[in-house]
């Protein structure tokens, strides 16, 4: 296995990851990102139009928190 | 390049370590999915199995298109009243229920995948129920877990039931003859 795949701390994760980043559930992100308000990673040949596959930034994750805050 | 992370609480936990020379065997998409239910399971407290299908039928009803009745209302299991009585005072938009948020929707979901699971098996045509088993319940969900998906989309959505069967099983994984009780087992 690639030394890359070993990374621990990632910056760029699946839906699932991000949920328990944010302490939301995975229908949280997904309505997130389909309404616009986080964007996700679509890598060129992975995942599909419909979120399969899709990643999250925790960076742009950050910043939708912070502007979340009242 | 190595990344330094600045989110800690991103960690994934530790896989176990493969046999020395073995290769790491990729999980099939059913089995990322059915994984990623237990995890969600686990935290809602809700059935894995539940979560899993629920995951399906969301796909399959096009939640994940902006623009559909699904995402518009909440409603990833696209339920009416009559499919989640427990929620009869909210609105609907052509019959289906408008939730207030998709979490609230997606609880619905898996309790109505629940409640299919957990009823009984239909009898064969022509045999009666086994003694002591009460007669279904008036209102009782018309989908039992022994049905196919194919069956199951059939009763669930007649109208569109191939294109919908198309869309779950590329989505899980799961043969179209497979029963409910199985696909998600």
């Amino acid at each position: 296995m690639s030394t890359k795949l070993r990374i621990a701390n990632r910056r760029i994760v699946g839906i699932q990851r991000a949920a328990e980043y944010a302490g939301v559930s995975r229908w949280t992100i997904r309505a997130w990102v389909l309404n616009g308000r986080l964007p996700a990673i679509r890598y060129p040949g992975k995942g599909r139009s419909d979120l399969r596959g899709s990643k999250i930034d925790l960076d742009d994750l950050d910043r939708f928190i912070a502007k979340s805050k009242e | 390049m190595t990344t330094q992370s600045s989110h800690p609480s991103a960690t994934p936990a530790p896989a176990p370590a493969p046999a020395p020379g073995t290769p790491a065997t990729p999980l099939s998409p059913t089995d990322q999915h059915k994984q990623v239910a237990q995890k969600e399971a686990q935290s809602q407290s809700a059935d894995p199995k539940a979560v899993f299908l629920g995951d399906g039928i969301a796909y399959a009803n096009l939640y994940t298109v902006p623009g559909s009745a699904s995402h518009n209302d909440n409603n990833p299991g696209l339920l009416t009243r009559a499919w989640d009585p427990s929620n009869s005072g909210l609105p609907v938009d052509g019959g289906v229920i408008i939730y207030p948020d998709i979490d609230t929707g997606a609880k619905a979901l898996h309790t109505f995948v629940g409640k299919i699971l957990s009823n009984p098996p239909a009898p064969a045509p022509g045999t009666p129920a086994p003694a002591g088993q009460a007669a279904p319940k008036p209102g009782a969900l018309p989908f039992t877990p022994d049905m196919t998906i194919q069956a199951f989309a059939q009763a669930y959505t007649p109208a569109n039931a191939d294109a919908w069967v198309k869309r779950f099983t590329d989505y899980t994984g799961v043969a179209s003859d497979a029963k409910l009780s199985e696909a998600a087992a």
